[in-house]
């Protein structure tokens, strides 16, 4: 007797774990898939979007929110320190419907950094004011069912809250090292600053921006095009972080595009009579007609 | 006595079948229907050479310094015919490019990065003298290839294609043709337990190392503009399969 009601415990505990017990985890993420993102100024009037994902069997909605707090607890109000603002909640229903994951927005401009006149709870600055450089976690935490099968007040949180960094602190000013004349364009050899991801070089006549080019830093010099030869040139260069910030102008320097001299250009100079064509299509097509011959050659030997 | 004698021819004969199966030097060879080839050589267009240009200007060597371009190329062969010889066809498909500094009008070198492009593409029929290597094991192969060429180019100035002021586009194609011989030393004579394992793992029957002579024509037979005409060696590795 004792035997079978063992056996019958553990057969129940057994179901109950199986139609309950799933292992819940929560996500939230950048939608590139990162721990993190970075918001600039230019976002104050905008939304960011963030992905949320719950496996397993939650069953209790999933609560979000923002805190300058340093790490994430269990719920918004359970927070200690810092500022925090909590974002809509994800129903359970939308959890199950949408397949345990989808994209959510918050407002930037409701970020807990920020002043505001809904909430008593609120920042020290407002949105857009510079030199501001500061990190939050959006946090996120739903509830698992336990053993018994009832929805218990285990709370299971992500493990790796999503960083965000609101940052209008501008990067240093970059350097221009070396302006070499290239014909009717400018290489321009910029320092930027270690928190750079780009850099903008811009040219001027008489303090009229005439040309700029943008790219990313450690890719080489900055080609400088559609310019005039033979006339002069400032060039300024600004850095640009991750959030879109934009340094101050390098000290200007001064470059003038000269006509310079490719082999084709020495060719036509010369008396050379090749005019060149756009046949290099047509060529590229008989490439294209001797591949598939050679790819005859080969399928005929593959056949034999 | 008698009887340990017996034995001894029943030994003995019982042994031959296997040493004559294990000394015969027939060998059992995949089929053989092509080649692919793979070679390298410096190849100086003659575009100096052209008769428009005006007296004493060079624009490829006051450009490039007059040294040779490296050429590389890929050939697929296709044999149609082997008895005393191997006849087939061919095409194959190279890449050569040139770099150096664009100048100034005085000749001095910019910044500035200019570029000669071609992409040689070559149809040809081949015979391989290779009658004696099969039946007689000696290992040279002597063979010629003429065919037609024609060969799309593109010059370069800061990485765009160059337009000059006196007009005309920098990039173009120029047709031709050529001759080839060349001589190809058959690698299977100093490891053919390995030539014979490599036929049968991969189907490759023989390979070799081969030196060839290019005379190439290529003006658009006699019209004006480029010459991208050149004679020149190339070296490669060739592999029947």
């Amino acid at each position: 007797m004792r035997n079978l009601l063992f056996s019958a415990a553990v057969l129940l505990s057994s179901a109950a774990f199986g139609q309950f017990g799933t292992q819940v985890q929560v996500t939230v993420q950048s939608t590139a898939n990162s721990d993190s993102v970075s918001i600039g100024p230019s976002q104050c009037g905008g939304t960011s979007s963030f992905t949320w994902r719950v496996t397993g069997t939650p069953c209790a909605d999933l609560s979000l929110w923002i805190t300058t707090d340093t790490d994430c607890r269990d719920s918004s109000s359970a927070q200690t320190s810092g500022s925090t603002r909590g974002l809509p909640s994800i129903p359970l229903a939308t959890i199950t419907s949408s397949g345990g994951g989808a994209t959510a927005t918050f407002q930037v401009s409701n970020l807990p950094i920020f002043t505001s006149s809904t909430t008593t709870d609120a920042g020290t600055v407002a949105c857009g004011d510079p030199g501001v450089e500061s990190t939050m976690l959006l946090c996120g935490a739903t509830k698992t069912y336990d053993g018994l099968g009832s929805c218990s007040s285990n709370v299971v949180k992500a493990a790796k809250p999503l960083s965000i960094t609101y940052d209008t602190k501008s990067p240093e000013a970059p350097s221009i090292s070396e302006v070499a004349s290239l014909d009717k364009a400018l290489r321009v050899e910029v320092d930027a600053p270690e928190d750079a991801i780009q850099v903008e070089v811009v040219a001027l006549r008489e303090g009229v921006r005439v040309s700029s080019e943008k790219q990313g830093v450690n890719v080489g010099a900055v080609r400088v095009k559609d310019l005039q030869n033979d006339v002069t040139y400032q060039i300024e260069a600004y850095a640009i972080d991750i959030a879109g910030n934009q340094s101050p102008a390098s000290a200007t320097e001064e470059g003038t595009p000269t006509r310079t001299y490719g082999f084709y250009d020495r060719y036509r100079d010369a008396g050379g009579e090749e005019t060149g064509c756009g046949a290099t299509g047509g060529g590229f097509a008989g490439g294209g007609m001797l591949a598939a011959l050679g790819f005859w050659l080969f399928s005929r030997r593959n056949r034999s | 006595m008698t009887r340990a004698v017996a034995l001894g021819i029943a030994v003995v004969l019982t042994a031959l079948p296997g040493e004559a199966q294990e000394t015969s030097d027939v060998p059992t060879q995949s089929p053989r229907s092509g080649a692919v080839e793979f070679r390298l050589g410096g190849y100086k267009p003659q575009l100096d050479a052209e008769e428009a240009l005006e007296d004493g200007k060079r624009p490829y060597s006051q450009t490039f310094g007059g040294s040779n371009m490296l050429l590389f190329e890929v050939e697929m062969q296709r044999f149609f015919y082997q008895d005393i010889g191997t006849a087939g066809v061919s095409v194959s498909l190279g890449y050569a490019e040139k770099y150096a500094a664009a100048q100034t009008e005085g000749g001095a070198e910019t910044a500035d990065r200019t570029g000669l492009h071609v992409l040689p593409v070559r149809v040809r029929a081949l015979y391989k003298f290779d009658y004696p290597a099969f039946h007689w094991g000696i290992p040279l192969v002597p063979y010629v290839k003429p065919g037609l060429v024609f060969t799309p180019w593109w010059s370069t100035k800061g990485g765009e294609i160059e337009t000059p002021e006196e007009g005309g586009s920098g990039k173009g194609m120029r047709f031709g043709w050529e001759v080839v011989g060349g001589i190809a030393f058959m690698l299977d004579v100093l490891e053919p337990r390995l030539a014979r394992d490599f036929d049968s793992d991969l189907g490759v029957n023989h390979s070799y190392l081969f030196a060839e002579y290019t005379y190439a024509k290529v003006n658009n037979f006699g019209g004006k503009g480029f010459n991208l005409s050149d004679s020149y060696w190339m070296f490669g590795l060739a592999l029947d399969y």
